[in-house]
C-alpha cells in the first residue's frame, strides 16, 4: 500500500493536525490555481448528495479497515506460535500484497471476475428491466454486493500492510510466554489476555496511518468501479481541472478520514506514546494534497516534482524519527567521554549507520514514490506523458483513459496484470532493499 | 476475550461469506428476464419523432410504440394497420349556368343510366346537386365512365373549368387568406390549392375574367408586387381522384382513446404544415383536401390529380393524435420529448430518460416482450453487459469486440451506392460504353474492399424487397466481354492500355463526396477497376454537400457516385423523365426518350397496386437497356446479437418488430388489397 511501513508514532491531535493541514493544502491549490479564497464556490459542500457520496466512501472504508485489521491481528495472533519462517512467509506475503498496485488489482478484478466468470458488478451493470417480482434478500444482497466488492478489492493491500506491519512490530511488545508459562496461564489465554493488549497500539499506529491513505486508493477502486462515492467525484473533479469541486473533495476527505481516525480509536484505543514535532508531518495525506496541487498547476512546472516533495517531505519527517530513535543507541557519548575526536567519532560509530540509513531512506521513498506514481496516473492518465518513456511504458496500462480501453482491459486483463506486477515487483525490491539495509535500534 | 476472539476470528470469514453470498445472489438476480430483451444503442437518448427519426434504431424504436394507416410488411406487401380498409374512386364535378340546368343535367344522367342500367358499367355510385353544381361520385377511378356521363350532359353546356397558376415573390398563402378569402368574389374560386408559400392554383368555372381582375386588384394594391397568373389549362369537369381509408373499429390510443380518422386527419395536417423533406410530402403536395366521414372511422383524402404512388407513400407514415398535435404545433423536437406522445402500436413507452427507454407490450396475452433501450453505451458498458449476459443486442456492432460475437444481425437496406452516368457527355453518351463499364465492374471485389456492411443491389431503378420490385440481374463482370463491346464500339486499347477512339481516349472524370470515407473509397476502387479495360477515370471528391449538389444542378459532372434512398414509390418521373433533363431538374443522367416519358407518367398515374409491377417490367425494358446508371451496394447497420436470441436474419434485413412480435407460423399473405363495392 505504502509500500514503506510508516516508521514514527502518530501525534497528539493527529485530528487538529490534519484540518491544519487541510486549510494549508486549500490555500496552496487556490494559490496554483491563481485564485482569490472568496473565489471559491462552496456550494458542493452544501449539498445533500456530495455527502451522501462520502457517506458511501466512508462505509466502504470502515468494512475494508475492519476486515484487513482483524484478519492481521487473527494472523498475527493464530502465528505467533509458529517459527519465524512461517510467520516471516507469512510478512513477505503482506509487503507484495502492500506493493501491488490498486489500479492492477481493480482492473484485474473487472476483467476476471466480469470477463472471465461473468459476474456482476453492481455499480458497473448496465440498466435492466425490473424485475416482475423482486425478493427482499435480492435486493439486499446486491446492495451488500455493491458495497462488499469495492471493500474487499482495497481490503486487498490493506491486508497486505496491516499483516507486514504488526508481523514486523510484533516483536516490539514484551514477551511474556515464559513467565505466563511458569505461571500456568493456557495459551489461549495467553494469548488473547496478554498479547493482543500488547498487540493493539501496534495495530493502532499501523490502522491510523492507513486511514490516512486508504481514501486515497479508494479513488481509483471507486473509479474503476464507477461507484458513486467520493472517490469517483474526486477522480472527475481531478481529471477535469475542476478547483472548486477539487477543493470540495478535499474538504470532504478530511471529513472522512478525521471520521475514520475517530472509528480506530473507539476499535483498538489510543495509541501510545506520541511521536516527536517533525513525525507529525508525516502523519497527512500528502498523496491526496500532492495530486490536488498537481491538476491545478500552471503547465510549465512539471507536476511530478509536487509528488516527489510530498515523498520526501513525508517520508523525511517518518525518518527522522526513527534515526532519532537509532542514534540514541549509538556508543557516541561513551566515545566522547573516552576522549575521542569528534570526526573520528562519527567515522568510526555513526558514519557507516548513516550511509546505511540513508541508502535505506532513498530506496523506500523511490519504492513509496513508484506505488503514488501509479496512483496518480490512474486517476489522471493525462500525467502519464509527463513521465520518461521507459517509466510510462509500464504505468501506461494502468492509467486506463477511455472507454476503449477499459473494454480492452475488461477482454484481456493480462496487459494490465503484467504492468501491475513489474510495478509491484519493482516496488517490492526496493522496500526489501530498503528493509535489509535500514539498521535497526535493538 | 470472548468478544474480542469472535470479533476477530469471526468478522473476515463471516465478511467473505456474505460477499460469497450476495455475489452469486445478485449474479443469479441479473440472469435475463424470459419475457424482455435489453438492447444497446451507442446513440444518445434520441427525441422519438416518430416523422424524422435520425437513426435506424430510432426509426425502430418508433415503429414499434405507433401504428401508421398502412404498413408495407417484411415481405415488401402492403397491410393494413391503423386502417383496415381502402378504395379509390372518383369524384367529378360539372358546373353549369345555374342550378336549375344543374338539375335537369342531374334528372337526364339518372334517367339515361337507369334506362340501359349503366349503374354498373359506369360504375357511378351516386349523383347530386350543390348551387349550379352537379356532383358525380365514380366507384373506380380507373375504368369509370366519366367520359359517358360528361357525353350525356354535354348538350346542357356546362361551364368551362380553367386552371390558374400565380406565383408571388412574397407569403401568398398569408396574402390570400387576409385579403381574397374575405372578398365576396372568393365564393367563384371553386379550389384553391397552395404550391408552397409563393405559389397557388386555383380553379375557376364559367366567365373568370371579373373574379381575377378581383383576385390581382386585391394582391397587388398593396405593396406593388407584382404577381404571376398562367391560364394551365381548362377541361370540361373537374376530376378529383379520392382515396378512402377505413380506420380499424376499436383501435386506441396508449393513454386509452380511440383512434379515429380525426387523428389521421390531423397528422397529414400537421405533416402539410411541416417543412420536413419526408417522402410524404410528395404525396401531400397533390392532396387537395381531407375529410372526416362516417362519423370519425373514414378518412377521405381527394387529390388535384392521379398520383398512383399515394398509397405506398402513405404506408408507414406514424398516426399521432389529433390531441396532441393540436397542442404541440410547429413539429419542434423538443415537443417529442417533454410531453411524449401516445402510439397506438404494439409496445408503449413505459419510461424514458436520457440513460434508457422502457417499452412495455400494450397486449399482455399475445407474448411479445418488454424492451429496454440503454443509450449512449460505451464500449465498457456493452463488453460488461455481453459478458454477463444481461444484454441482447448491441447496436452497432463495432461497439463490442466481435471476437466474443456468435450472431451480426444487419438491418434492411435504406439505400444503395450508385454511379449516375451524364449520357449527355461525349464520351459517356454512348450506352454500350456504359454496358461495358458495367461489365468491368467487380462488385465483390468492391465489396470486400470497402468498410462497413454492405449487400449485393440488383440492377432495377426501384426499391428492393416490394411487391413491385423486379429485381433485374446486374450485368455480370466480366473483363474479356467488356473488351469485346469497347471495341465493337470502336473503343479498342492501345500499346499503354488505354482505350481509345480515332480521336480521343476513353477518358472522364468520376465525381464523389469527399466528405465520406465509403465514397471516396469507393470511387478509387471503381477507377482502378475500369482501368483494366482502358478507361482512364480521374476520381474528383466533391468538399461538401453543396458543391456536389451544385454540380448535379449544372450538370457539371460525367460520371458522379451518390446515395440512393429507397422509397415505396413507384412514381419515377423525377430521375428519368425528359421534363426534367434541363439544368436544374432531377433527371442527372439526361435520359431524354417520349416512349420511356409515356410509360413513366402511365406508372405514375397508376392506381391499382397490382397492376404496378406490370408497368414496372415495361418500363424498365426500355430503361435498363440505356444503362443510364450502375448500381453498386446497399448500406446496412450491424447490430451484434448474444447468441440464443430468437428470430432469425432474414435476406431481406432484420428489424426490432420482428424481435419484438411473437412469430407466428403463418403463410405468407398476397397483397392485402381490398377493393370492395361501396355500400
Amino acid at each position: 500500500m505504502n509500500g514503506v511501513p510508516t516508521l514514527s508514532q502518530p501525534p497528539r491531535r493527529l485530528a487538529l493536525r490534519l484540518i491544519v493541514g487541510c486549510v494549508l493544502a486549500l490555500l496552496a491549490v487556490l494559490a496554483l490555481s491563481q485564485r482569490a479564497v472568496d473565489e471559491w464556490n462552496p456550494a458542493t459542500l452544501e449539498s445533500v448528495l456530495f455527502w451522501k457520496r462520502c457517506g458511501s466512501s466512508l462505509a466502504v472504508l470502515v468494512v475494508a479497515l475492519s476486515f484487513s485489521v482483524c484478519l492481521a491481528l487473527g494472523l498475527e495472533l493464530l502465528t505467533s506460535g509458529f517459527g519465524g519462517l512461517v510467520r516471516g512467509l507469512l510478512s513477505f506475503c503482506g509487503r507484495v500484497l502492500a506493493c501491488a498496485p490498486v489500479a492492477a488489482l481493480a482492473w484485474g478484478f473487472v476483467g476476471l471476475w466480469i470477463g472471465r466468470y461473468g459476474g456482476p458488478v453492481e455499480t458497473l451493470m448496465p440498466a435492466e428491466l425490473p424485475a416482475a417480482e423482486s425478493m427482499w434478500w435480492t435486493r439486499a444482497a446486491r446492495v451488500l454486493w455493491e458495497f462488499l466488492a469495492p471493500a474487499l478489492l482495497l481490503a486487498i493491500p490493506l491486508s497486505g500492510e496491516l499483516v507486514h506491519g504488526i508481523i514486523r512490530d510484533a516483536p516490539v511488545t514484551n514477551a511474556l510466554d515464559l513467565s505466563l508459562r511458569a505461571r500456568g496461564i493456557p495459551r489461549v489465554a495467553a494469548v488473547w489476555r496478554h498479547r493482543l493488549p500488547q498487540l493493539l497500539p501496534v495495530a493502532g499506529k499501523h490502522l491510523r496511518s492507513l486511514c490516512l491513505i486508504a481514501p486515497v486508493y479508494f479513488i481509483v477502486v471507486e473509479d474503476v468501479l464507477r461507484f458513486m462515492g467520493w472517490g469517483a467525484w474526486m477522480a472527475q473533479s481531478l481529471r477535469g481541472t475542476d478547483v472548486d469541486a477539487i477543493l470540495s473533495g478535499m474538504v470532504g476527505g478530511v471529513c472522512m478520514v478525521t471520521a475514520l481516525l475517530g472509528v480506530a480509536r473507539i476499535a483498538v484505543g489510543r495509541v501510545g506514546p506520541a511521536g516527536g514535532k517533525m513525525s507529525g508531518l508525516a502523519w497527512q495525506p500528502w498523496l491526496l494534497w500532492a495530486m490536488a496541487c498537481m491538476a491545478v498547476m500552471p503547465d510549465v512546472v512539471p507536476p511530478w516534482l509536487v509528488l516527489w516533495f510530498a515523498v520526501l517531505l513525508a517520508g523525511g519527517a517518518d525518518w527522522h524519527q526513527a534515526w532519532l530513535a537509532l542514534e540514541q543507541r549509538l556508543p557516541l557519548e561513551a566515545a566522547r567521554v573516552v576522549g575521542g575526536r569528534s570526526v573520528s567519532i562519527w567515522w568510526r560509530h555513526a558514519a557507516r549507520v548513516q550511509a546505511r540509513f540513508l541508502t535505506a531512506w532513498i530506496t523506500a521513498a523511490f519504492a513509496r514514490a513508484v506505488i503514488w506514481i501509479v496512483v496518480a496516473c490512474a486517476v489522471r492518465p493525462a500525467w502519464v506523458d509527463e513521465l520518461s518513456p521507459h517509466v510510462a511504458r509500464w504505468v501506461r496500462p494502468l492509467a486506463i483513459s477511455t472507454s476503449l480501453g477499459a473494454a480492452a482491459a475488461l477482454a484481456d486483463p493480462l496487459p494490465v496484470l503484467e504492468a501491475g506486477g513489474v510495478v509491484a515487483l519493482a516496488a517490492l525490491f526496493l522496500t526489501e532493499v530498503s528493509r535489509i539495509i535500514q539498521p535497526r535500534a535493538t | 476475550m470472548i468478544l474480542a476472539r469472535l470479533l476477530i476470528l469471526g468478522a473476515p470469514p463471516l465478511i467473505a461469506v456474505l460477499a460469497c453470498w450476495a455475489a452469486l445472489e445478485s449474479k443469479r438476480s441479473h440472469e435475463r428476464p424470459k419475457d424482455g430483451l435489453v438492447v444497446m444503442l451507442a446513440e444518445k437518448a434520441p427525441v422519438l419523432n416518430p416523422f424524422q427519426p435520425a437513426s435506424e434504431a430510432e426509426r425502430q424504436i418508433t415503429e414499434l410504440v405507433h401504428q401508421p394507416l398502412l404498413r408495407i410488411d417484411d415481405r415488401g406487401q402492403l397491410q393494413p394497420a391503423l386502417a383496415d380498409v381502402w378504395r379509390w374512386s372518383q369524384r367529378v364535378t360539372c358546373w353549369f349556368a345555374d342550378a336549375g340546368t344543374a338539375v335537369r343535367a342531374r334528372e337526364k344522367l339518372q334517367a339515361e343510366v337507369e334506362n340501359g342500367n349503366r349503374w354498373a358499367e359506369w360504375h357511378l355510385i351516386s349523383t347530386g346537386t350543390e348551387e349550379n353544381a352537379l356532383l358525380l361520385t365514380f366507384s373506380d377511378a380507373v375504368e369509370a365512365g366519366v367520359q359517358n356521363a360528361l357525353d350525356t350532359v354535354a348538350d346542357l353546356k356546362p361551364l368551362p373549368v380553367a386552371f390558374w397558376r400565380m406565383e408571388q415573390r412574397g407569403s401568398l398563402r398569408g396574402e390570400w387568406k387576409r385579403r381574397v378569402t374575405p372578398n365576396p368574389v372568393s365564393k367563384r374560386i371553386r379550389r384553391v390549392w397552395f404550391d408552397g408559400d409563393g405559389a397557388c392554383e386555383f380553379i375557376l368555372a364559367g366567365p373568370s375574367q371579373r373574379v381575377l381582375d378581383e383576385v390581382r386588384f386585391a394582391l397587388e394594391d398593396k405593396d406593388g408586387a407584382p404577381s404571376a397568373l398562367h391560364l394551365l389549362g381548362e377541361v370540361a369537369a373537374l376530376v378529383e381522384p379520392v382515396l378512402d381509408l377505413d380506420i380499424r373499429p376499436g383501435q386506441s390510443w396508449h393513454d386509452g382513446q380511440p383512434v379515429t380518422a380525426e387523428d389521421a386527419k390531423a397528422t397529414l395536417e400537421y405533416l402539410q404544415a411541416t417543412d420536413s423533406p419526408l417522402p410524404v410530402r410528395d404525396v401531400l403536395r397533390h392532396v387537395q383536401s381531407l375529410e372526416v366521414q362516417n362519423g370519425g372511422s373514414r378518412l377521405r383524402v381527394i387529390f388535384r390529380r392521379r398520383y398512383g404512388p399515394a398509397l405506398a407513400l402513405l404506408a408507414d407514415v406514424p398516426v399521432l393524435p389529433a390531441a396532441w398535435l393540436r397542442t404541440h404545433p410547429g413539429g419542434r423536437p423538443s415537443a417529442f420529448t417533454r410531453d411524449v406522445p401516445p402510439g397506438a402500436g404494439g409496445h408503449r413507452i413505459a419510461s424514458l430518460d436520457s440513460r434508457s427507454l422502457i417499452l412495455l407490450p400494450v397486449e399482455s396475452g399475445r407474448e411479445m416482450p418488454r424492451l429496454l433501450f440503454n443509450f449512449a453505451a460505451s464500449p465498457l458498458m456493452a463488453q460488461i453487459g455481453i459478458k454477463t449476459g444481461t444484454v441482447d443486442l448491441v447496436w452497432p456492432a463495432r461497439v463490442v469486440d466481435r471476437t466474443h460475437l456468435t450472431q451480426l444481425r444487419f438491418t434492411p437496406a435504406r439505400q444503395r451506392l450508385v454511379v449516375l452516368w451524364n449520357t449527355r457527355n461525349p464520351v459517356l453518351g454512348n450506352p454500350r460504353l456504359r454496358a461495358a463499364l458495367a461489365h468491368a465492374t467487380d462488385l465483390d471485389a468492391l465489396i470486400r474492399a470497402t468498410p462497413g456492411r454492405l449487400g449485393r443491389a440488383d440492377a432495377s431503378v426501384f426499391a428492393p424487397g416490394l411487391w413491385f420490385s423486379s429485381g433485374q440481374p446486374r450485368l455480370p463482370h466480366d473483363l474479356k466481354e467488356a473488351r469485346r463491346i469497347l471495341a465493337e464500339a470502336g473503343w479498342p486499347q492501345d500499346v499503354n492500355g488505354v482505350a481509345r477512339s480515332a480521336d480521343r481516349e476513353l477518358r472522364f472524370t468520376l465525381l464523389a463526396p469527399g466528405h465520406d470515407e465509403l465514397h471516396a473509397r469507393t470511387a478509387e476502387i471503381l477507377a482502378a477497376q475500369w482501368r483494366a479495360v482502358g478507361a482512364v477515370v480521374n476520381v474528383e471528391l466533391a468538399a461538401n454537400a453543396e458543391i456536389l449538389a451544385e454540380k448535379l444542378h449544372d450538370r457539371r459532372f460525367d460520371a458522379v457516385l451518390v446515395d440512393q434512398r429507397f422509397e415505396a414509390s413507384w412514381d419515377q418521373t423525377p430521375w428519368w423523365h425528359s421534363g426534367q433533363a434541363t439544368p436544374g431538374g432531377t433527371n442527372f443522367c439526361g435520359i431524354t426518350n417520349p416512349q420511356i416519358d409515356l410509360l413513366l407518367e402511365a406508372l405514375a398515374a397508376e392506381l391499382d397496386p397490382q397492376r404496378v409491377p406490370e408497368r414496372v417490367r415495361d418500363l424498365e425494358a426500355q430503361l435498363l437497356p440505356l444503362h443510364p446508371m450502375l448500381t453498386l451496394f446497399t448500406t446496412h447497420e450491424e447490430a451484434a446479437a448474444v447468441p440464443g436470441l430468437p428470430g432469425d436474419n432474414p435476406p431481406s434485413g432484420w428489424t426490432l418488430r420482428a424481435l419484438a412480435t411473437p412469430s407466428r407460423n403463418e403463410p405468407p399473405p398476397a397483397i392485402q388489397l381490398k377493393l370492395r363495392v361501396p355500400e
